[in-house]
């Protein structure tokens, strides 16, 4: 087993989110900022600009009316959620150049994450969640962990997922038994480095176990479940198991949903998927 | 059927689904057009690393499927569980997995 003290030395040369990021918290926080203020900021980034209008204007956002200026789009999503929309965008772009392995492909990831994050967000509405501004980002970085162990440990990560596919073992198992450390303790750290908000640590944290206090139980199940139909679809990252697993119970006992809306769901889900991916994932 | 994929799976007479930008936000090649050899070498050298394009989708024509078939589709996978669902979650689950399956919409 690795030194893990060594290896979470790394975390200092790990990418941050790029100044648009930085610049939006700090306006967001004075609360004399405007949506002028905010809208100012995102429309500096041209490439970032664009990529909010579209995401604003698809179906994921629900909004009715076309949205035609980013002004208009922090009015209707607000600060928080144009903040998560830009940290999202952000994500996907800081790790373009990250050198992909036989047994990783990054745009898999991309189209995994992406997957859990819209059907997070559309579990959150149809479970009668009022406020979802975090379910989206939530879902597309519930397993950024794993970028780490690309980025700085590419060939023994690649080894990794070889022997965990080949022999039907859970990620999480093979990278304790080979680092001593795995992503979902990485992706905690990740999202303290990033400065965000202590909700996307606990969805990190505890998608996998559920294991966790009751005012996130919510977005913990929704990301949870999103991640799940994400396998089971092969939207993305395939299931390494070859069997598919049963899904943890305490989902349904948090998420109350009607019978029947999962299944109608999943239209939307395919949906919101293809347009989303296009929007963040495409060059 | 759009599937959005690797540069490195374009194919010579692929066809685009949408515009492709270079980073300054010019169109390098309209939608619809016809992926050539030259075309090929051109985007890699760019460091485009993945476009959508159009696929025939066999599974097209089937957008209504009959109870039947998702029935059928819904057996499959049932026999390769080792588990059986036990409530109607778990069986909505199943059932939009075996839609899935038939619908073709998986854009791997």
């Amino acid at each position: 087993m690795m030194n893990v003290e060594k290896i979470l030395e790394n975390l200092d040369e790990f990418p941050t989110l790029p100044t648009i990021y930085s610049n939006l918290l700090e306006c967001i926080s004075n609360p004399r900022s405007t949506v002028n203020d905010v809208a100012q900021i995102i429309s500096k980034d041209q490439s970032a600009a664009l990529k909010v209008l579209k995401s604003v204007n698809s179906p994921l956002y629900g909004v009715s009316k076309k949205v035609e200026t980013i002004k208009d789009a922090v009015f209707h999503l607000g600060f928080n959620e144009i903040k998560n929309l830009v940290v999202a965008l952000s994500v996907v772009s800081t790790f373009k150049n990250l050198k992909p392995t036989k047994n990783f492909s990054l745009l898999e990831f991309w189209k995994h994450s992406v997957a859990a994050g819209v059907t997070s967000k559309l579990l959150g509405v149809a479970s009668g969640e009022k406020n979802t501004e975090n379910y989206f980002l939530a879902g597309v970085i519930h397993d950024i962990g794993k970028l780490f162990f690309v980025q700085f440990f590419n060939e023994e990560y690649d080894n990794l997922l070889d022997h965990a596919n080949q022999n039907n073992i859970e990620i999480t198992d093979a990278e304790m038994n080979y680092f001593g450390i795995n992503h979902i303790k990485i992706g905690e750290k990740i999202a303290i480095k990033w400065q965000l908000p202590d909700i996307f640590r606990l969805v990190i944290k505890h998608y996998h176990d559920l294991e966790y206090s009751n005012g996130n139980s919510m977005i913990i199940a929704s990301v949870s479940l999103a991640e799940y139909i994400a396998k089971l679809l092969g939207l993305g990252l395939r299931n390494t198991r070859r069997t598919i697993l049963r899904p943890n119970p305490k989902i349904w006992e948090v998420l109350k949903l009607n019978k029947g809306q999962l299944l109608e769901l999943y239209p939307k889900i395919i949906e919101n998927y293809n347009q989303s991916i296009q929007i963040l994932i495409v060059n | 059927m759009i599937k959005l994929i690797d540069i490195d799976q374009l194919k010579e007479g692929d066809i685009l689904a949408e515009p492709l930008y270079n980073v300054h936000g010019h169109i390098l090649l309209p939608a619809n057009a016809v992926i050539s050899n030259k075309c090929l070498k051109l985007l890699k050298t760019l460091n485009i690393q993945n476009v959508t394009i159009k696929r025939i989708d066999k599974d097209n024509q089937n957008e209504s499927l009959t109870e039947e078939e998702i029935e059928t589709s819904l057996k499959k996978l049932l026999e390769n569980l080792d588990w059986q669902p036990e409530n109607d979650y778990e069986m909505e689950l199943l059932k939009m997995a075996a839609i899935h399956k038939l619908k073709g919409k998986d854009l791997e």
